[in-house]
């Protein structure tokens, strides 16, 4: 941001009269207060989500193979250690959920600088479904994506489907509305907000229960968010990539993580440490494949324990 | 004037002098004995309360354990004496309730120093400061807090707090209960506890409670003792050292614990023997932290109970 040339009141008032220079003065002030005004960082961006972040990267795709007949998986061990980046860079979704109004879609991104958007959604289209670009104000934009007739009626007939975009080189998931749908979660595991410290979250694994009983492929993640960056996500593996982890579903539970001594210790992530001062919001996600003789797949997020009392949908790092 | 003493040795000593002499003698020796007398009052009672949580209470907790996987086997406690020469001051309690926004903390000292008050569940950074001067082992330490911490431990109900003292270069933690109230004591319920006298006269030993729990879960427990004495107020001994105890980890069933569980009946952990040395008058009672490993897990810290045999419950051991 250049400076405004009216701070330089020094020089101007060895020439002018007293009046003059406090009308110089005010003139200064003023414009200052307008600079600052400009320059203000975008209000959005230290506040708290306006909405979920939707499926994860790659949800419904990169499914590991279906088990050789007789599989029996381990326990396995806990997810590695792992830190929120507090330095990321490109555009980010403000929201993975994304609703049809009549045939047009609306994406809302925190970004730096103008870019393009194409959108995917293979149960729709093959190939681009739609392309659009954004100019980018005040660390926000939004493009506005037009569907074909056809597109447009056959999300109807489906409800949501699945879709990707394209955006600053990267290829988040969102889920595409017909009309608006309550959040799925999982009835239990979580996100622990602050046991472990107040800035180190750790997730635990909801605990599958099916009937009959069968072999699961799990993949975890967090999505955080800050006003800065929109919607992020972190994997076992790393930024934009997490692993499957393959249990037993049945009807009491996943059979791996009961104990000898009868005790259920399911899988946990932990410790996942976040840099205080990022304002960040963090959310747990599951993604499922029910190996039945048809698979099932299936994601949802889970609820973030805020203390030893109260549920919420985010935990929040100030 | 008779306090003049130096214009006094400047003088003839004349009978009357003399007399005043005596007579200062007197009073001043009077004076040292009322005050060695408070001292010792106070070197010799009986704690004004209770320890409060351990140090680090409700923090430092080890990670969830690994799915599926059994706790491995526990060494008992190893055998201890309780140190009694400490560094820094002690409380004479370890829950305090607030006194209008004031929270007023009593300590055995040896010197004065300045005392830090954080609320980690509350607020982060330190919430109450305050400096404090010592005389006669015995201070008050009266930490001012802002209307919105105050308010905030009030509708709380009770909270977990640290107070850190810095005195002359050092800095030691305490942990402290807060509330609107000192907030009362709860106990394991068990017949395990600490056996005062045993094996010997100026030991103890302590036997963890045999934690019931339905669904069974795998549990972290840190096992403490807190020590008492006139001179030092309330000091913390845990399984690797003053201020210092480790997690041991179990399986809590509907049965007790399944680790302990042997075909002759039940082997709890234990640590002993714990040794006293006499002539201090020292209290001393246990605590257990516990962790219970649910898909959302819950922290509890409780004081076990004491005696000489375990169903003649005291608060407290005592060795004169």
């Amino acid at each position: 941001m250049p400076t405004p040339r009216t701070v330089c009141t020094a020089s101007l008032a060895r020439n002018h009269s007293v009046a003059a220079l406090g009308r110089i003065l005010r003139l200064a002030v003023v414009t200052a207060l307008v600079v600052a005004f400009l320059c203000r960082p975008a209000a959005a961006a230290s506040g708290a989500p306006a909405s979920l972040p939707g499926p994860p990267p790659g949800a419904g795709t990169g499914f590991p193979a279906a088990p050789s007949p007789g599989t029996v998986p381990t326990a396995g061990g806990v997810g590695p250690a792992a830190s929120l980046p507090s330095g990321v860079s490109g555009p980010g979704l403000l929201s993975g959920i994304v609703q049809l109004q009549g045939r047009k879609l609306t994406l809302a991104i925190a970004c730096s600088a103008g870019g393009a958007v194409s959108l995917t959604a293979p149960a729709l289209h093959s190939g681009v479904l739609a392309r659009g670009g954004y100019v980018c104000r005040r660390r926000r934009a939004s493009v506005q994506l037009s569907l074909s007739g056809a597109a447009a009626g056959r999300l109807r007939a489906l409800g949501s489907t699945l879709a990707s975009v394209t955006l600053g080189g990267q290829h988040p998931s969102i889920m595409l509305e017909a009309s608006s749908a309550p959040p799925s979660d999982w009835s239990d595991g979580g996100l622990e907000c602050s046991f472990l410290g107040p800035y180190e979250p750790y997730l635990v694994a909801p605990n599958f229960t099916v009937s009959p009983a069968v072999v699961i492929d799990v993949r975890p993640w967090v999505a955080w968010y800050t006003g800065a960056n929109g919607w992020r996500w972190l994997g076992t593996s790393g930024v934009n990539s997490s692993t499957w982890y393959r249990w037993t579903a049945t009807p009491t539970g996943v059979a791996q993580w009961v104990t000898p001594t009868g005790a259920l210790n399911p899988w946990t992530w932990a410790p996942i440490s976040v840099s205080p001062g990022q304002h960040a919001s963090a959310i747990g996600v599951f993604e499922v494949i029910y190996w039945y003789a048809h698979p099932r797949y299936k994601w949802a997020y889970t609820r973030s324990r805020l203390n030893a009392s109260a549920l919420g949908a985010y935990c929040m790092y100030p | 004037m008779l306090f003049r003493t130096g214009q006094l040795h400047r003088c003839s000593y004349s009978a009357g002098v003399r007399r005043a002499i005596s007579l200062t003698a007197a009073l001043m020796l009077t004076l040292a004995m009322f005050a060695t007398d408070a001292g010792l009052a106070h070197a010799a009672g009986v704690p004004s309360g209770l320890p409060g949580p351990p140090p680090g209470a409700g923090t430092g907790f080890p990670l969830p354990p690994a799915p599926g996987q059994a706790p491995p086997s526990q060494p008992p406690g190893a055998p201890v004496t309780i140190p009694l020469g400490t560094s820094g001051p002690g409380l004479l309690s370890g829950s305090a309730g607030l006194s209008g926004r004031r929270l007023n903390l009593r300590i055995a000292c040896d010197a004065g120093g300045h005392a830090t008050l954080s609320v980690p569940a509350l607020a982060s950074g330190t919430v109450a400061q305050a400096r404090y001067k010592c005389a006669g082992g015995r201070s008050t330490v009266s930490l001012p807090l802002g209307k919105r911490i105050a308010q905030q431990i009030t509708s709380t109900g009770s909270v977990l707090a640290r107070v850190a003292f810095t005195q002359g270069g050092a800095t030691e933690s305490q942990s402290v209960t807060v509330g609107p109230r000192p907030p009362s004591a709860a106990y394991w319920t068990s017949v395990f506890g600490l056996r005062c006298g045993a094996p010997g006269s100026n030991q103890a030993d302590l036997t963890a409670p045999n934690f019931t729990v339905t669904p069974p879960t795998t549990i972290d427990v840190r096992p403490w003792l807190a020590w008492y004495t006139g001179a030092t107020g309330w000091h913390w001994l845990g399984t690797e050292g003053p201020n210092a105890s480790r997690w041991y980890r179990w399986t809590a069933a509907p049965g007790g614990v399944a680790e302990w569980s042997t075909p002759s009946g039940i082997n709890p952990w234990a640590w002993t023997p714990i040794t006293v040395n006499p002539g201090h008058g020292t209290y001393v009672i246990a605590v257990f932290e516990a962790i219970y490993w649910y898909s959302h897990p819950e922290y509890v810290w409780e004081y076990v109970h004491s005696g000489v045999t375990p169903y003649a419950n005291t608060t407290y051991c005592v060795y004169s």
